[in-house]
């Protein structure tokens, strides 16, 4: 006997299915199915997991959709080819189109013209008459059948008999579907959870609106024989039989506009390739540039992507025309070619290149470019993607929301009733749990039994739901681009977001069917580095032809690198970090790979893995450095025989293991997901056999595995390090020697990084430039550099006042242009401020050159506007109130509300006299190791990296700069209060130092946050 | 004129200690145990105020839950209750009215104006202690202040908050003497007015004295102003009165079922306390209340106490109760009680209507269902309503006679018999067909039957209409799991 499933939806039919696409197509190959339709409601978001996981079983696979017309009606649409496909995909576009997101609409006149290319079941319900059938009949004509889904209800034989009345009646034929919402019976109680998570009430309380049973699973070939009539059976093979289409037959299509006539995209990419050679190089070149040159190009020949790079290099001329700063990451970005076509600036003369590790002829895969853009500006290269190739041909790739532990205790723990109260407490005790054995402990801490059944139910359930798909998002810039309508590719849905449209396929999705996606990414250093331009341009009194541009950067300048090595890097791309900065003294960079070197492994990846101590190690004593074998020392020669990067795991793969590129790629991918799923197994007893074949010691083998282990989801390719550490490069030299303007370029980006404004601040100043208040008389919306003494300081902007609008502050800067202001009334008549912008001016103090102290400021203000609108003054407001000015300290309080930084003296100065025998942080770098010492600063930042086992780092900051604090674990359990609560915080420790790091190893935390008063500090929690 | 302010700065916290009740151990106590309030939106719930316990661990108010928690993980927080706030103030002012005729609601404070009762009880010192013990006994703390005017009086109770030692007074020409070290922040001004003058350096009652008014007054509107003349008894400052409810009623939930009565004892007691305390303050007294017991699955059970006489005294209501109680034991655990007391008298006097009222007239048919539960007993009289569930013997439930049903179901049912069997009835088999008065012939089926994991009764079965030698119709059902026997579940008309 034959059957397929014809009407099977998945968890993609978000919290109705309740059996992901693998396990329904899994458990149809192993009941010996002859096919299985994925119909999901109006989407396709689940099919190309299924797809693979059928071409893993090698079932055939039918593409459908199920959709409930506004009409009433419950039909099914199977793609039977290509075009079916493409008009299923349109038709589900059209219904998502119309709808918010999430949702879609659909009515009879969608689908009169009976969607070509496509068969439709008619699901029926008791409200179904003939004139329904008949209606769908006229359209579809042969392609038409009733679906007979008899799932155990109340009288499925008379059921049976009625529906083969209206197939006498009408003549269209019948055949058996299974309606499935789950692969297995034992998913019922699961289904009844989601059922009552997607009406949001509880199990309980869901009564009939759950399945009556759990029939509508894939029932076995014996189970549905003894249900229905075998010519039913046969008519749903017969139709699998009809269905021809499979999604390997999608191929990617380019936009063929990018090619000028009388060029082919071979041709078009060689010519723009060799221009951007000869303008990088100049008339000679460099024969080992050329020679990658023209190898690259072979290889993207042979693969035919010309046409991707193409649209990458038009992408980044658009950016470059409209000056907006880009950079190009990945495997495919940090070639020769895309130096050429100005995508990245990572010399191909200055790093090893990693080019054809990702791009290989064996494995076929898409080549990786990410290119980054200034991050207040990427929309418009958005806009122009759009722009150019029409909303119907581009939409960003998917990001399936899936659920993880702590969602689906929320959900799962709602759906059995739980209160609020019970499942916070739940989720706050299990958030951290990694093992399912720890669960009971975890429990009793909270005060909860592990035993009860409801907390049992809520485990068991939670576990089931993890990895569910929940919704889809949009990601973050990756775009797919079509040569026609991309809906008869992937249908296409409305976002969250206003005038953005999403495919229905993440990006692995993407890859497994071999499609290609740019990436448009944002990067806030970007802004901060053109803005950093423009603040030295602007700078009045720069002397004539110094203009500040990319280009103006000079390559490993030995001041910058100096400067780096003392870990003076505050603002400075990737390595301001305090884990960086801990390690820029004992790495000690001198050349652009040191720094390639620095950005990667300063990361859980090579942290867990073992490869920092004995790395600094063999850098410290190059002689103690070996390899295992000649094959390996070049593979690892770049890194002293350790492994940093990502690649150079799968290339140890190969050459020690004898893997083929093929399958270090799979190891690669296990690498990612084995924290989430597991499945390193297989790829442990290969490497092994292999390492030791080819006679490495077993000890190798195991130090090489743990650093697999280790690198995980965290991995870091050298591709995306190479492009970090250029902008890592690029900023530090701005620091190094436009100090000024590089603050000035970070507090307008803001926010971005790790710093506040605050602490730019007064790290510059702490460099011995002057930085000047806001003041309305000379600020503008953005900070700038002024000239004192024909050397820049740093004059505030008004951006840094709190709740004052960017549209009054530019107003004020318009107005003073024409004449400066005389008194506040002035202001606030030509400026037209209402009273919120003047009020929070008076705040920040930025009015007192107009009228004294910040409380006369107030009050003056405050007359002016004391029904809301522009009054004159009266007479008797003018008269001085005896107001008393404000004293330093709360001057200082007042300046952090409003401005978040204070120019006067840092809040530690105010307290030291009370803090005499504390030492600051500038006195502890001459203190010897191993002292003891207490010290006293607010807290602006607490980390505890997950590699670190529980340690705390504290950062505190005083009035002559950063202390940081270590604290232990044990330390951590009993002063958890002071740790968690404390602003302002005295420790009493042991100094340690190390290779130029100097940090406190606290004993003792002490509260002291009551010294401040009210004053915020924020503080940057890190987990 | 003399007012005593009585502000209630932890009324989030003791308006549901009042209500919820940790589960009491058999001896009827309770450890002490970490208690917070929280309010403020479900995904970042804040703290407003936290028990004795939770203060000793470092718990404070302002911090969010997560934070808490993470420093007392068993911490119990619990929401807000503005309604159950509302009922303590109505409670503590029906208090104060044993005191005065006199009182008046404010936010989260009571008023009392005491001139004409100092005399009845020897004094201000005096009549503040006896008000003290009262509102303590009832569950009570405040913080009070005594002055001429009723803004005086509630920002001097408001300020003891932060210097306990501030002293109030009697005399109005010492008033503004006395306000002159306040801070602003205890008026009910908004927060924008109280922010812009702090930061104006404008802190104290005495730092707005010297501003020009007009100037105060454009600036920040004539309520500061109003304001600070009222408390000073400048302009006068009438208050509505309060008046006492015309029944009783209160009610405790308890955090977990309490399944023995001297766990109950304790609450009962306070209730019974507090309909005293509400009897006195209206003169009244009561012969017949009602204390309801809600179970688990709602079930409830009632139980109500008449006297020949009208009384309020708790200690005779509260001996006849453990009698009524030892007599006929709790109905099931308990988790939740009510006090509910209508009848409310001139005390010591008879009740002179004969005539029946129509509110007695509406009662007729409850008051015959009571007198059929009176006779065959509460648990065989009530009413019947559908309730949604695939499991048969879950698709209906009874209720309290009269009440009303609950809302009208989706979907009609599947052919059901018209009566179900209380319990299924096993069927004796042959050959696979159930016998019932001879053999037993299929109409329809399987149904199949499938659910009810979640809460221990689980149905796991195929149902078919069948009809025997007798034409009975009949609807039975057959076990999916072994050993797969079957059941007579109902039998159609």
């Amino acid at each position: 006997m034959q059957y397929a499933e014809l009407h099977c939806i998945t968890s993609f039919s978000f919290l109705r299915g309740a059996s992901q696409p693998d396990e329904l197509v899994e458990r149809a190959k192993a009941l010996g199915y002859a096919a299985l339709a994925i119909t999901d409601e109006c989407t396709l978001a689940g099919t190309v997991r299924a797809h693979v996981a059928a071409r893993e079983a090698k079932l055939p696979l039918i593409i459908g959709s199920e959709f409930r017309l506004t009409e009433g009606d419950h039909v099914v649409l199977l793609a039977v080819n290509r075009n079916g496909y493409g008009n299923l995909g349109e038709l589900i576009t059209l219904g998502r189109s119309r709808a918010p997101k999430g949702e879609y609409l659909l009515s009879r006149t969608d689908l009169a013209d009976g969607i070509e290319d496509c068969l439709l079941l008619l699901v029926p319900s008791v409200l179904t008459t003939i004139a329904d059938i008949r209606w769908w009949q006229e359209r579809f004509k042969e392609r038409c059948w009733i679906a007979v889904e008899l799932s155990r209800g109340p009288d499925d034989a008379a059921w049976l008999t009625r529906l083969r009345e209206y197939s006498r009646l009408t003549n269209v034929p019948l055949v058996a579907a299974g309606g499935a919402e789950m692969h297995a019976r034992a998913r019922k109680p699961l289904h009844d959870v989601i059922s009552a998570i997607r009406l949001n009430t509880t199990v309980a309380e869901l009564g009939r609106r759950a399945l009556p049973n759990g029939e509508q699973h894939l029932r076995s070939l014996d189970r549905l024989a003894h249900l229905y009539p075998s010519r039913l059976l046969a008519e749903s093979a017969h139709i699998a039989s009809l269905c021809h289409f499979s999604m390997d037959e999608l191929g990617y299509e380019y936009p063929e506009e990018l090619v000028p006539p009388g060029e082919t995209p071979v041709t078009h990419l060689r010519k723009l390739t060799e221009q951007g050679l000869r303008q990088r190089y100049g008339e000679a070149p460099p024969a080992k540039v050329q020679a990658l040159v023209d190898r690259e190009l072979a290889l993207i020949q042979d693969l035919r992507y010309e046409a991707f790079f193409l649209t990458v290099e038009d992408i980044v001329r658009e950016a470059r025309r409209l000056g907006i700063l880009c950079q190009g990451r990945g495997s495919a970005a940090n070639s020769a070619v895309c130096y050429c076509l100005g995508v990245t600036e990572v010399d191909p003369n200055l790093t090893e290149v990693l080019f054809e590790r990702f791009l290989s002829r064996e494995r076929n895969e898409p080549p990786d470019i990410d290119v980054d853009f200034e991050h207040e500006r990427r929309e418009e290269i958005i806009q122009y993607i759009y722009r150019k190739y029409g909303r119907d041909r581009t939409a960003l790739a998917a990001t399936v929301i899936s659920y993880r532990r702590r969602s689906a205790l929320r959900d799962v723990g709602k759906a059995l009733g739980l209160s609020l109260d019970q499942i916070s407490r739940v989720t706050q005790t299990l958030a951290w749990w990694d093992r399912k054995q720890d669960m009971a402990v975890r429990l009793v801490e909270a005060g909860l039994d592990p035993a009860n059944i409801r907390l049992r139910q809520l485990m068991h359930f939670t576990e089931l739901l993890r990895g569910f798909p929940r919704h889809l998002s949009q990601h973050v810039g990756g775009f797919v681009i079509a040569r026609g309508k991309l809906a008869r590719m992937v249908p296409i849905q409305n976002a969250a977001m206003k005038d953005r449209s999403v495919i229905e396929w993440d990006k692995d999705d993407l890859e497994a069917l071999g499609l290609l996606k740019v990436d448009v990414l944002a990067l806030g250093m970007l802004t901060a580095l053109r803005r950093t331009f423009e603040a030295w341009n602007n700078y009045p009194d720069r002397p004539p032809g110094s203009d500040l541009s990319m280009a103006s950067i000079m390559k490993e300048d030995p001041a910058t690198y100096d400067m780096i090595c003392a870990a003076d890097t505050v603002g400075v791309f990737q390595i301001e970090s305090r884990a960086q900065m801990s390690m820029l003294p004992r790495l000690r960079p001198r050349k652009f790979y040191d720094l390639v070197i620095e950005v990667a492994i300063v990361r859980p990846g090579p942290i867990q893995g073992g490869m920092v101590h004995p790395y600094l190690k063999r850098r410290k004593y190059p002689n103690s450095v070996t390899y295992p074998s000649d094959a390996l020392r070049e593979v690892l020669e770049r890194t002293l025989g350790v492994s940093v990067f990502q690649e150079q795991v799968m290339k140890i793969a190969e050459v020690a293991a004898g893997f083929t590129p093929g399958e270090a790629d799979q190891l690669r991918r296990a690498m990612a997901a084995w924290k989430r799923k597991g499945g390193l197994g297989p790829f442990r007893e290969k490497l092994r056999t292999g390492m030791l074949e080819r006679g490495y010691k077993e000890e190798y083998f195991e130090q090489i595995f743990k650093q697999i282990e280790g690198f995980g989801e965290y991995g870091f390719p050298e591709s995306h390090a190479a492009s970090f550490a250029l902008l890592a490069y690029f900023s530090a030299w701005l620091k190094r020697h436009y100090p000024a303007a590089f603050t000035c370029g970070l507090l307008n980006s803001l926010p971005m990084g790790f710093y506040s404004a605050s602490q730019l601040v007064q790290d510059l100043k702490r460099h011995g430039v002057e930085v000047l208040p806001v003041d309305v008389l000379f600020s503008d919306y953005e900070s700038k550099l002024e000239s004192r003494a024909a050397t820049p300081v740093l004059r505030l902007g008004m951006h840094l006042v709190k709740g004052l609008s960017e549209a009054a502050a530019r107003s004020i800067t318009a107005t003073r242009h024409q004449a400066s202001f005389s008194s506040v009334e002035d202001l606030a008549h030509r400026a037209m401020l209402s009273t919120a912008d003047i009020n929070h001016l008076a705040s920040a103090d930025a009015l007192h050159n107009l009228s004294g102290h910040r409380r006369a400021a107030k009050w003056e203000t405050l007359g002016l506007h004391a029904s809301g609108t522009l009054l004159p003054l009266l007479e008797g407001d003018r008269i001085a109130v005896p107001l008393q000015p404000l004293a330093e300290g709360p001057g200082v309080r007042a300046d952090y509300d409003s401005t978040g930084l204070s120019l006067r003296k840092h809040p530690l100065a105010l307290l030291r006299p009370k803090l005499r025998r504390h030492v600051t942080a500038a006195e502890l770098a001459n203190i010897r190791h191993g002292t003891r010492v207490r010290t006293t600063g607010m807290v602006t930042g607490r980390q505890r990296p997950g590699t670190a086992s529980g340690v705390v780092f504290v950062t505190l900051e005083d009035e002559t700069g950063n202390i940081n604090v270590i604290v232990w674990s044990t330390l951590v359990a009993s002063q958890r209060r002071q740790l968690l609560g404390a602003k302002l915080m005295t420790v009493h420790g042991k100094l340690e130092r190390k290779d130029g790091v100097t940090h406190v190893i606290a004993d003792r935390m002490v509260d002291v946050s009551h010294l401040l008063g009210p004053l915020e500090v924020p503080s940057r929690d890190f987990h | 004129m003399l007012w005593i302010a009585l502000h209630l700065p932890e009324l989030p916290l003791q308006s549901i200690e009042a209500r919820l009740y940790p589960a009491p151990d058999r001896s009827g106590t309770q450890t002490p145990f970490a208690h917070a309030i929280c309010e403020g939106p479900d995904t970042r719930p804040v703290l407003c105020a936290v028990n004795a316990v939770g203060r000793a661990l470092g718990v404070r108010v302002g911090q969010t839950v997560s934070m808490a928690r993470s420093l007392v993980e068993t911490l119990v927080v619990t929401p807000r209750n503005p309604a159950w706030e509302d009922e303590a103030l109505v409670r503590i002012a029906t208090i104060a009215s044993e005191f005065t005729p006199t009182v008046s609601l404010a936010q989260a404070c009571v008023l009392l104006e005491v001139s004409t009762s100092l005399t009845l009880f020897g004094g201000p010192a005096k009549l503040l202690q006896l008000l003290r013990v009262s509102l303590r006994h009832a569950g009570y703390r405040s913080l009070t202040g005594v002055a001429p005017t009723p803004l005086a009086a509630s920002l001097l109770a408001r300020a003891r908050m932060t210097s306990p030692s501030i002293r109030g007074t009697l005399d109005i020409a010492q008033l503004a003497d006395r306000l002159a070290g306040l801070p602003l922040a205890l008026f009910d001004w908004p927060n924008k007015t109280l922010t812009t003058l702090s930061q104006l350096g404008i802190t104290r009652v005495r730092d707005l004295a010297p501003l020009p008014r007009d100037g105060v007054s454009r600036r920040f509107g004539t309520q500061v102003l109003n304001d600070l003349d009222r408390a000073l008894g400048r302009v006068p400052d009438p208050r509505p009165s309060f008046s006492l409810p015309e029944r009783f009623s209160s009610r405790i939930e308890f955090m977990r079922e309490v399944d023995h009565f001297e766990g109950l004892r304790f609450p009962i007691r306070r209730m019974l306390g507090e309909l005293e305390s509400f009897l006195r303050a209206r003169g009244a007294g009561t012969s017949a209340f009602t204390l309801t017991f809600e179970h688990s699955r709602e079930h409830r059970s009632a139980l109500t106490l008449s006297m020949q006489h009208a009384s309020r005294q708790r200690e005779r209501w509260e001996s006849q109760l453990v009698e009524r109680v030892t007599r006929t034991p709790l109905a099931g655990s308990v988790s939740a009680i009510t006090l509910a007391c209508e009848d409310v008298k001139p005390y010591q006097a008879e009740n002179l209507s004969w005539l029946p009222t129509q509110h007695a007239l509406d009662h007729q048919v409850g008051e015959l269902s009571e007198k059929l539960a009176a006779r065959l007993g509460e648990e065989r009289v009530f009413g019947i309503q559908l309730k949604d569930d695939h499991r048969p013997e879950q698709s209906w439930r009874t209720k309290g006679p009269g009440e009303a049903s609950q809302r009208t179901l989706p979907a009609p049912w599947p052919r059901r018999p018209i009566w179900l069997l209380e319990a299924p009835r096993q069927l004796p088999d042959r050959n696979q067909v159930p016998q019932l008065k001879g053999e037993l012939a299929f109409l329809a089926g399987p149904e199949r039957i499938e659910t009810g994991w979640w809460d221990g009764k689980p149905a796991r079965r195929d149902y078919f209409i069948a009809e025997n030698p007798l034409g009975e119709t009949v609807w039975v059902y057959r076990e999916l799991h072994t050993p797969h026997h079957w059941f007579l579940h109902g039998y159609f008309a």
